[in-house]
């Protein structure tokens, strides 16, 4: 039976956060801890289209077994228990030690996923193509640089063809789309998916059934990564700064949109329009 | 310090990675003692190379056999380096510029980083700046190691020219190369023509408060009327009310259009990114509070169908490009 | 003699000029409905007659020409302005209706500052309002979640209430007077005076008429003094929702008055990602407002209340004051609503009631219960769960919510399947335990059957009311009473 493990990591829901609230302490750490945390838009993507791929509905008799990795504290159990809720079979957190700060360490976090991988045997690894506080966009390819497998990058569909050891992947490139088949392992890295742009819910049941599993839980140790070598990170923080935003913009005060409208064209645009 | 440069002659985007590339360039105080320009290409060897500022030491053409594999890119980029060791390469801000970067520092021992807005040389070490968080703050990073491999940030549009470098030493490398055993079968289906967005002077961008495909539809009507491009958020483009190659921000296009009018749009970081360059941003939502405002140089809270249907009135009445659009489901104009 | 469709359209041109009479076929079509029908409607299916007409009103004499006319050839009439009723009680259920769109008719007339009042048409947005007033320093206290589109009209003709309810009231508590225009033309205008026995109070045969009576023109409403540096949010988790309530009740009868006093479930919690912090458990949450004496001393008090009880833990405010800076639903929420169904074909609908405190846990427990073991598609619902955000000195509300996957069925035929049933079922059990079937949204078209049960013998003064200033039956047939 094939295997796969999707990895994700789950972010604070940045768009819930107003000027004020981006604000750092000595260490660089953003408090983000009074809102919310989401998937991100590539891992939802990439979490569903593993889903579709694990049971083919040609075949349903052909499941893939799916594995969904993260490495978190104890808030991403939650997201795990959601994930066996809509079908995952498995949900791994990898837990490290409070002091690490991989954020910007896509190097640490992939020897990570890499050891888990090797130890539990899957063929085929999906990833997103960039998220957490870093946007490090780097994980995907370090993990297949880890585990010498080929990878490929901002896919927006992958299917499963007759000979199970082959995927059709189609990916974007510069100026097309570019559709391979690939024989596994690989890793696949997902981009903008619109024919898997949500993941799907999960019935009263299916939440019901998904309580009673339990999470597995692996700590560096576990996985033979506890050198302090192997999370050398190749960057270091120096500071963070805030993105410029404009202060003053000026509000229209027009009574009807028609009004608006005149007063934004007399006011704003008719020296600025191409003539 | 050495520097390489490397693209795809091949590629469509050639001269605007290679704008972009110079743009980071040109924030590196440091002088540099050499800059190399290592091309690859498929079949026709470039004779036309993208104009940078800084003076080209050489320009080295690589041959490749599988032009859609990274693995051999790789590879050919290994031993070039091994032949002529280079302190920083500079890749383009694409995936495969991305992956390239990434790649090949792991397998050298060195550094990498993306999306890199800007670099300078302190004490010895690399130093850039990305932006992190969703695109809502900067960070500012320390290179650890040599070589440091670079993916620069995209820019807005700004095509670089093409020229002859006659009086650079042009060397040609052909290397072996193995093909890569694990792919089966490969093809490529080019996107249709592209939009005009990269270059447009006037730009509407629509986002969720569109509320519909029939919406985007009646803005798109809008946008030929008044001689704009119509351009798009994530969630817009994901619903499929709008094609991928329409997507604004920071996974999408960078633009900077002389006017930016983004309207239902709520503004998130890596939205904004996409417009943050504009000559004048004007905003429309329905909600006063849509962090879209805090980019915007004008705003207006209202409806946006409304308010841009007047708009297209007032623009259109003064003789500029004519054009009507149709009403969902009517066939007529507007009653 | 019945007028034809185009006749209808003709007399409305000659009453309001052509400008104000739409009959583009999509406008008709998403007229024809409200928040209610969203399946159907989201895939173009519109199973509701299409309306004859749009008329965007200019003024209160024009409202007053075209009710006449209307009246006279005992044509239907809808009013609509902000459009965000949830009950069907914008559906033109009557061929060749007229749908009476004031949502042009607005100004804001005048802010009031010593007397505190504003005066606004019926086509001001809240939202904007709010906005106006805020500037200055006020605020109305009324915040329905649809603030950034419901107009004023419309939030009075269905005794609208706003998350700040606790505190502010509903909108019979803020409004002062009104000007309404009945179906045979008579304008009306009480005035505005804090308080009068001149008889019974009239505002309320306006206030809450869903269009069913009048059409509303013109409202004032008290304005407060606005304070949100003081706000201070409060919550603690808990086991069961009778402790939630009891606690509730404690905090009410002892005299505070926050401005938000809400109790969720796990399964609605989870919704809100409060699992995320609060997992398996309900939550409690309070917002205390006011000047700073009384805000602080509405947070202790209540803190004293619910610290008495070891099963609360308690939870970080600022978790709570994000969520509720997000509650509001914007278009672009209720955009994404309406693709991921499209999509995903996966609905979420709530059905709201209020009961006294004696019998509101009975309520929860017996709804759920009963849906459980009785619903037939119970496989198909994604959550089901509750929570009480509008409380009294008597009693509280209680929101059941509950999301589903439409299967095997036509869109047309979901919103039986669904929604409908399972309404029927929290009806029921509401009005047995002696409880009201609606807090807050109105009867609107899909809980007629009920008005007779829960009015019970004062129905006789609800219909009388009907009788005198509709006897024709041209106000927005089939809401509020039955058609019989």
């Amino acid at each position: 039976m094939m295997k796969i493990a999707v990895c994700f990591k789950i972010i604070a829901d940045y768009d819930r956060m107003s000027p004020k609230d981006w604000a750092w302490d000595e260490h660089h750490i953003v408090d983000t801890r009074f809102v919310r945390r989401i998937f991100n838009c590539f891992e939802e993507s990439a979490l569903e289209m593993a889903l579709k791929l694990s049971r083919p509905v040609e075949n349903p008799s052909d499941k893939a077994e799916l594995t969904a990795l993260t490495i978190d504290d104890e808030k991403g159990d939650l997201f795990l228990k959601h994930l066996i809720a809509v079908g995952y079979d498995h949900g791994v957190r990898i837990c490290c030690s409070r002091e690490l700060d991989l954020r910007f360490n896509p190097m640490g976090i992939s020897r990570l996923i890499s050891a888990y991988i090797r130890q539990m045997g899957q063929t085929l690894v999906i990833l997103g193509m960039q998220g957490g506080e870093g946007d490090n966009g780097q994980t995907g390819f370090l993990v297949a640089e880890q585990l010498g497998w080929p990878c490929v990058r901002e896919v927006t569909e992958a299917i499963r063809t007759e000979s199970p050891e082959f995927l059709k992947v189609t990916s974007r490139i510069d100026g097309a789309s570019l559709v391979q088949i690939i024989k596994l392992p690989m890793v696949l890295i997902i981009g903008h998916s619109q024919e898997s742009p949500y993941l799907r819910i999960p019935n009263l049941k299916q939440k019901l059934d998904a309580k009673k599993k339990q999470v597995t839980l692996l700590s560096e140790h576990e996985l033979k990564v506890n050198n302090k070598i192997w999370f050398n990170t190749d960057k270091t923080l120096i500071d963070l700064q805030r993105q410029k935003t404009n202060q003053s913009c000026i509000f229209l005060e027009g009574k009807t949109a028609r009004d608006q409208a005149q007063q934004l064209y007399n006011q704003y645009l008719k020296k600025r329009l191409p003539t | 310090m050495k520097a390489a440069i490397v693209l795809s002659a091949d590629g469509i985007s050639l001269q605007q990675q290679a704008h972009e590339i110079k743009s980071m360039l040109n924030t590196i105080e440091a002088g540099f003692s050499r800059v190399e320009l290592w091309l690859f290409y498929k079949d026709l060897k470039p004779e036309l190379f993208p104009k940078i500022d800084s003076p080209l030491s050489s320009i080295k053409l690589i041959k490749l056999a599988n032009v859609h594999s990274p693995e051999s890119c790789l590879q050919l980029l290994e031993r070039l380096m091994g032949r002529y060791p280079m302190d920083m390469l500079l890749f383009a801000s694409d995936g495969l510029g991305e992956e390239l970067a990434t790649r090949l520092a792991c397998r050298l021992n060195g550094s990498s980083c993306l999306q890199v807005e800007e670099c300078n040389l302190k004490s010895g070490k690399l130093e850039v700046i990305k932006p992190v968080y969703g695109n809502n703050l900067i960070a500012r990073f320390i290179l650890e190691s040599f070589p440091c491999c670079l993916s620069v940030a995209k820019q807005p549009c700004c095509p670089i020219k093409m020229i002859p470098y006659e009086f650079v030493n042009i060397k040609e490398c052909i290397l072996d190369q193995a093909q890569p055993v694990w792919v089966k079968e490969t093809r490529t289906i080019c996107d249709e023509s592209g939009t005009g967005l990269a270059d447009a002077d006037l730009v509407l961008v629509a986002g969720q408060g569109a509320n519909n495909k029939e919406t985007i539809d009646v803005l798109q009507g809008i946008a030929n009327s008044i001689g704009a491009e119509l351009g798009a958020s994530r969630p817009v483009v994901m619903n499929a009310w709008i094609d991928m190659n329409r997507l604004i921000g920071a996974s999408g296009l960078i633009i900077s259009p002389k006017i930016c009018i983004a309207a239902g749009v709520s503004g998130t970081g890596v939205f904004s990114a996409g417009i943050k360059n504009s000559g004048f941003i004007v905003a429309i939502n329905i909600d006063g509070k849509a962090p879209i405002f805090q980019i915007a140089d004008v705003g207006i809270v209202g409806d946006l169908k409304t308010v841009l249907l007047e708009l297209e009135k007032v623009i259109t009445a003064r003789g500029k490009k004519k054009g009507h659009h149709q009403l969902p489901g009517s066939g007529k104009g507007p009653q | 003699m019945t007028l034809t469709r185009q006749a209808i359209v003709d007399h409305l041109i000659d009453i309001a000029g052509q400008d104000r009479v739409i009959t583009d076929e999509q406008v008709l079509k998403e007229n024809s409905h409200d928040r209610y029908k969203k399946l159907e409607t989201i895939f173009g299916i519109y199973t509701t007659p299409i309306p004859a007409a749009v008329v965007k009103l200019a003024d209160t004499k024009q409202v007053s020409d075209v009710l006449k006319f209307l009246n006279e050839n005992k044509v239907n009439s809808v009013a609509r302005t902000g459009g965000t009723a949830t009950e069907g009680g914008l559906e033109t259920i009557v061929e060749n209706s007229v749908v009476l769109d004031g949502s042009q008719m607005n100004q804001i007339i005048k802010i009031d500052s010593t007397n505190m009042q504003a005066t606004a048409q019926c086509g001001v947005n809240l939202g904007e309002l709010e906005d106006r007033l805020r500037e200055q320093g006020f605020t109305t206290g009324h915040s329905p979640q649809s603030k950034p589109l419901a107009n004023m009209g419309g939030l009075v003709a269905t005794r609208s209430i706003g998350q700040f309810s606790t505190l502010y009231g509903g909108i019979e508590d803020m409004v002062i007077g009104l000007e309404a225009v009945f179906p045979n033309g008579e304008i009306t205008r009480i005035k505005n005076v804090p308080r009068r026995a001149c008889g019974p109070d009239i505002r309320h045969v306006i206030i809450g008429n869903e269009g069913a009576l009048c059409y509303i023109t013109e409202v004032t409403v008290k304005i407060y003094k606005y304070f949100p540096e003081n706000n201070q949010f409060l919550a603690w988790a808990l086991d069961d929702m009778s402790l939630g309530f009891k606690i509730l009740r404690e905090v009410m009868v002892e005299g505070y008055r926050p401005s938000v006093a809400r109790l969720y479930d796990a399964e609605d919690g989870s919704q809100h990602s409060f699992d995320q912090f609060a997992a398996d458990k309900c939550v409690l949450m309070f917002m205390a407002e006011g000047n700073e004496y009384l805000a602080n001393a509405t947070a202790r008090g209540i803190a004293r209340v619910v610290e008495k009880y070891e099963e609360c833990q308690p939870i970080d405010g600022r978790l709570i004051e994000n969520w509720f800076d997000n509650l509001n639903w914007g278009p672009e929420k209720i955009a994404q609503e309406r693709e991921l169904i499209r999509k995903t074909q996966h609905m979420a609908y709530t059905t709201e009631v209020s009961g006294n405190w004696d019998c509101i846990n009975t309520i929860y427990e017996n709804a759920i219960k009963r849906i459980r073991e009785q619903y037939p598609h119970m496989d198909d619902l994604t959550m089901l769960g509750g929570h009480s955000s509008h409380s009294y000195q008597t009693g509280t509300n209680l929101y059941f919510v509950y999301d589903y996957d439409v299967k095997d069925c036509k869109p047309e035929e979901e919103i039986n399947k669904y929604h409908i049933a399972l309404n029927a079922l929290i009806v029921e059990e509401t009005l047995k335990a002696g409880g009201s079937m609606v807090h807050h949204h109105g009867i609107g078209k899909y809980r007629t059957p009920w008005t007779r049960q829960e009015h019970g013998s004062a129905y006789y003064i609800l219909k009388g009311l009907k009788d005198q200033y509709d006897p024709n039956g041209i106000m927005n047939t089939g809401t509020i009473y039955p058609v019989e």
